[in-house]
């Protein structure tokens, strides 16, 4: 049992000083995880981080084994759901059509920021499963169940949002360089 | 930089600028409320148990019952061994 785990056995008897220890923890990587989700909304990020530790307080008996991290993110991912349908925040279905407006050519040599720009014409679960994934290093069947998706599922959004990444940031490098 | 690392490079950290503290605060108050609601409901189910339950058959059943009972061998060594074990048990937990 890791550190976390044992966090939140403690938090789910009661402990709520434990549970503060897991917010304290883990809130730069789930605020960061939702800010990407919510492609660069900040307030909407927080609004969502927010109420993510709440729910996660309220079902805390619930959590079984496993990261607890990845556990936070499943609920993070199903309120972004919401409040994308809620507020029609963006097509959350698969798009085969991406729009090539490029970003400004000065700009284009901002590596992080030309893959921030990418990341967010992908749909939603291409979005989490590469964050997920790649940036916050989880395994692919914890990053599959965090977004309550079968392994092989999970697998070809990855490949398929790499993919669409590369041609993006391909395009966008060839504008620039032209 | 090729893709992979592009996407390997861990999230920009986010600063707490009292993000932790707004979520404490608002966990402490639904402690709040869960515990108030749960007292609130303790407090009406002895409320209705007052109001409908017939305590003084109740009581005269009870005054003719436990004199019979209470001095019972078997009963008695029951009772003391709850009590042994629960001490028992605290003394085990402060270890």
């Amino acid at each position: 049992m890791n550190e976390s785990e044992w966090l939140a056995r403690e938090a789910a008897a009661g402990d709520a000083a434990a549970f503060g220890v897991l917010v304290r923890r883990h809130q730069s990587k789930l605020r960061g995880f939702l800010m990407r989700l919510a492609r660069g909304n900040q307030a909407l990020a927080d609004d969502l981080a927010q109420e993510t530790f709440l729910e996660a307080f309220r079902k805390i008996a619930q959590f079984g084994k496993g990261s607890f991290f990845g556990w936070l993110c499943a609920i993070a991912y199903s309120r972004y759901l919401m409040e994308a349908r809620k507020r029609k925040l963006e097509n959350l279905d698969e798009a085969d059509d991406m729009p090539d407006d490029a970003p400004e050519p000065e700009r284009a040599s901002i590596v992080r920021l030309d893959l921030e720009k990418a990341m967010a014409r992908l749909v939603p679960v291409q979005r989490a499963a590469l964050t997920l994934c790649f940036a916050l290093g989880l395994s692919h069947e914890e990053a599959a169940a965090s977004l309550n998706l079968p392994l092989g599922t999970l697998k070809s959004h990855v490949n398929r949002g790499r993919e669409k990444l590369a041609v993006l940031l391909d395009a966008w490098r060839n504008k620039a360089v032209s | 930089m090729n893709l992979d690392e592009l996407l390997n490079q861990p999230l920009p950290s986010v600063t707490d600028d009292g993000f932790s503290a707004r979520v404490m605060g608002r966990v402490r108050a639904l402690r709040r409320q869960r515990l108030f609601v749960t007292w609130a409901s303790a407090a009406v189910c002895v409320a209705l148990a007052l109001l409908i339950l017939p305590w003084r058959t109740i009581g005269a059943e009870l005054g003719l019952v436990v004199p019979q009972i209470a001095g019972l061998f078997e009963l008695n060594l029951a009772a003391a061994l709850v009590v042994i074990s629960l001490l028992l048990e605290r003394q085990f937990a402060r270890l």
